[in-house]
């Protein structure tokens, strides 16, 4: 069979799937860059952070370079050459050079976002790139190799890198055992879920795996496919315990290091267990298996596009409204003295299932709070180097989770926050010794349930508190006399440039921001407490939930309504002279109606629709045509402004809402906008229309 | 039926490269996403081609060669490297090791299928 002439596969495809990944990869980064950082601060290097950072980094490079990510190679390639010279030797980062690595990072960061938005990724900066070539040229040192003492064949030895062999040897003398165990996998062990994966899980739970090395045996029944793998371990469990997950005889967990003067540790009950069992069980594959050792928790996981979830939830939504029809139907029948007493249950009973739904559907876009937090301490990082302070971020998340939507938008807000208690809030260690409290200053992140609906989240630090006196001198108005009052300062718009000279120094305090997104754009609300010498609070209590949606935003009379993209089949513009009238019934105006490919449609001007016949006419310039079933509307507008995401807030339980009103959303003009379902409107107009239209 | 082992740690680049190579007729294509799991499978099951790439937490790429050629049964087995721009040094030491070819990323689509096409065919297995 020759070469076949393929489909055109296009590897752009895999864009989605990237970014979902390349987050991934950039969060180990960051981790690992911060173990580096606090290795170094505290004297010492960490070559297997410097490794794993390394072969993150060259992971992202050549992902991105498959799917043509060019700004994001060349930072990669460049962070790449820095750490390869560490990682063997050639030049040890320094503090300066982590740094460089903390903002190439974060430059690769801003690329993947700009990606995602589907914006143009820019070039990296030049200075950037320049610091990078600086760092990455070798200042070689003269490196000692540790002097091994390990119990292992010479074969097994060359495959260990000196820090490796540096790591077994240390971890012994800190109090740890340094021992080897087997894994031999075979098709029998694969079946009952053993596999090499499973098992470096398994021990991983136990110990620090070292390394893992392959070693080639002969093949027999117990090993068809001649292959072992030799586990090099740093652990404080017993040998029993980790025969037992790595799937082998106690007997093969052997000691590398012995400890001085003292017999190898005998492998703790192992031949009794095999004295006990061995007549009732052969040895076997799988027998030194303890079977009440846990399995693994095997963390399963599903990555969902959040956009397949939101589908489903549109579905949902129109089943809702499917739902208030049918009990609509029930209550005309029950008031034409129908029994429907079981029909009622059936109808209480599918409202209730529809509630549980939409619970359940919404759980699948909750984020643990932990989770969002975990990106702080970066941040933290950069903010505790500019400012020259010594600060400890304590997050308490427990197991809170909250709508994912809620978590991207409630995130900038921690920052602010954050960086506020820091920058204006924390004197330095030698103006804290004077205040006569440790040089170290903390934020604390608590986060607490309120409901099943709220989260109470809280910013704390041991500061200075907020000086009210400077802070009236610096807005030239009144000392305020309370919390909220403070507060209502603390957000006005123009205090980051106005207190700048005189309160603060750098950042603008941005709190208008932070309360325009708890409080306008979440729904949820702020406050503050503060007290002189002992600090501040800031407390935030959010919606767990809030649902994002693509919309249109109209002009319609004197008012602006967002109106969904998903249900909106057409934008016409309307012709005056095309729009005809329907004939009318008992002298009133008919309907007008327009024609679209054959189609007569009619026309609803929708300020009198929603306003009654207060709305002062005026000629529809567009519309938006909808359609219920095979019924289309033509809803006749001033003009379609924008179209955006939303976040929607529902204005009641989604069961009993007025028809026609989805909710309500903020557009960023601090106003409310109601959110129209024309959809429902629709079918609020549709026996009038059709009859006019068949008259 | 002719059988791949794709190795690589990022799922993203093994769907990319199972994408590359799916128009080859009655394909199986195995997927192990580090060098102790590849060298699992390998031992275990019967490929005719192994697409590695060098890059990986546990044992790299490297590695992974020098075992597969130190046995007996894989020692023939065609190795497809999958490297990155400023791999080049551990690129000539897998070479030496004894992999096949080499193929540089970014490649495109073609290229892989070409590549992983030749060395099927030059190993006999597909009929």
């Amino acid at each position: 069979m020759g070469e076949r002439v393929s489909e055109r596969i296009d590897l752009r495809g895999f864009l989605t799937a990237y970014l979902a990944e390349a987050d991934e990869h950039l969060a180990a980064a960051n981790d690992r860059a911060l173990s580096i950082d606090a290795s170094l601060k505290g004297g010492a290097a960490n070559p297997r952070a410097v490794r794993d950072l390394f072969r993150i980094v060259h992971t992202i490079k050549g992902l991105s370079a498959m799917v043509a990510v060019e700004p994001i190679v060349v930072v990669a390639h460049r962070l790449e050459s820095i750490l390869r010279a560490a990682d063997r030797g050639a030049s040890p980062l320094t503090p300066p050079a982590v740094e460089v690595i903390f903002e190439a990072l974060r430059a690769i960061e801003q690329r993947l976002r700009a990606l995602e938005k589907g914006a143009e990724v820019p070039a990296a900066a030049q200075s950037l790139i320049a610091r990078l070539d600086e760092h990455a040229r070798p200042t070689p040192l003269p490196s000692a190799p540790a002097e091994a003492t390990l119990d292992l064949p010479p074969a097994v030895l060359s495959k260990l890198a000196a820090f490796e062999c540096e790591q077994l040897v240390h971890g012994a003398a800190d109090g740890r055992r340094a021992v080897s165990a087997e894994f031999v996998p075979s098709p029998r062990k694969a079946a009952e879920g053993l596999t090499i994966n499973s098992v470096r899980e398994r021990v991983g739970s136990l110990a620090e795996i070292v390394k893992v090395i392959p070693v080639a045996i002969a093949p027999s029944e117990a090993a068809p496919g001649g292959l072992s793998f030799l586990f090099l371990l740093l652990t404080s469990a017993d040998d029993v315990e980790i025969a037992a997950a790595a799937g082998c005889d106690p007997g093969a967990v052997r000691p590398l290091v012995a400890p001085p003067g003292a017999v190898a540790p005998v492998a703790g009950g192992g031949e009794e267990r095999r004295g006990d069992g061995g007549e009732e069980r052969p040895p076997s594959d799988g027998d030194a298996l303890d079977p009440e050792v846990p399995e693994a928790h095997a963390r399963s996981v599903l990555r969902v596009d959040v956009g397949r979830v939101d589908e489903a939830m549109d579905r949902l939504s129109a089943l809702i409204v499917t739902r208030s029809r049918l009990a609509r139907a029930v209550s005309a029948l029950d008031a034409s003295s129908a029994v429907v007493r079981e029909l009622s249950i059936i109808v209480q009973e599918n409202a209730r299932q529809l509630r549980d739904l939409r619970a359940a559907l919404l759980r699948i876009r909750m984020v643990p709070f932990a989770e969002v937090l975990s990106r702080l301490p970066l941040i933290l990082h950069h903010v505790r180097r500019t400012s020259g302070k010594e600060v400890r971020l304590e997050t308490y998340a427990a197991e809170a989770e909250l709508d994912k939507a809620v978590a991207e938008r409630v995130f900038p807000a921690l920052v602010h926050l954050v960086r506020n208690a820091i920058d204006h809030g924390m004197g330095t260690p030698e103006e804290r010794a004077r205040e006569g409290k440790p040089p170290e200053g903390t934020v604390r992140i608590l986060c607490s349930a309120r409901s099943n609906r709220h989260l109470a989240i809280q910013v704390n630090d041991d500061g200075r508190g907020i000086d009210r006196q400077v802070l009236a001198r610096a807005i030239g108005g009144e000392v305020p006399a309370n919390d909220a009052a403070l507060l209502e300062v603390l957000c006005r718009p123009g205090l980051s440039t106005r207190a700048q000279a005189t309160l603060t120094s750098g950042r603008g305090m941005g709190m208008d921001i932070v309360r325009k997104i708890v409080v306008d754009q979440l729904g949820g609300d702020l406050s503050v407490h503060s007290s002189p010498g002992e600090g501040t609070t800031f407390t935030l209590h959010i919606p767990l939930t809030v649902s994002i949606l693509d919309a249109f935003t109209v002009q319609c009379g004197e008012q602006r309504f967002a109106i969904p993209v998903s249900i909106v089949e057409e934008i016409v513009e309307i012709d005056p002279r095309a729009v005809v009238r329907g004939p009318g019934r008992g002298g009133a105006e008919g309907t007008a109606l327009i024609e679209r490919r054959g189609e007569t449609i009619p026309l609803v001007d929708l300020a009198r629709v929603l306003d009654g016949a207060a709305a002062p006419r005026r000629e529809a310039l567009q519309a938006l045509v909808v359609r219920r079933g095979a019924e289309p509307v033509a809803f006749g507008l001033e003009r379609v402004l924008a179209q955006q995401e939303t976040v929607v807030r529902p204005l009641v339980d989604p069961l009993v809402q007025v028809p026609g009103i989805a909710g309500s959303t903020d557009l960023g003009d601090g106003r409310p906008t109601l959110v129209l379902d024309l959809v429902v409107m629709v079918a609020a107009l549709g026996r009038t229309l059709r009859g006019e239209r068949a008259a | 039926m002719p059988a791949v082992l794709v190795v690589d740690d990022s799922k993203v680049m093994r769907e990319m490269i199972g994408a590359c190579i799916r128009p080859i007729e009655r394909l199986s294509i195995a997927q192990a996403s580090s060098g102790l799991e590849a060298i699992e499978q390998l031992s275990l099951g019967r490929f005719d081609l192994l697409v590695l790439d060098l890059n990986m937490p546990d044992i790299g790429g490297l590695e992974v060669v020098e075992f597969v050629r130190g046995q007996d049964k894989l020692r023939s087995l065609p190795i497809l490297i999958v490297t990155t721009r400023g791999d080049e040094s551990s690129r000539a030491a897998v070479m030496a090791a004894g992999a096949t070819r080499f193929l540089a990323k970014p490649f495109t689509p073609d290229t892989m299928l070409g590549e992983v096409n030749r060395l099927l065919e030059g190993a006999g297995a597909l009929g």
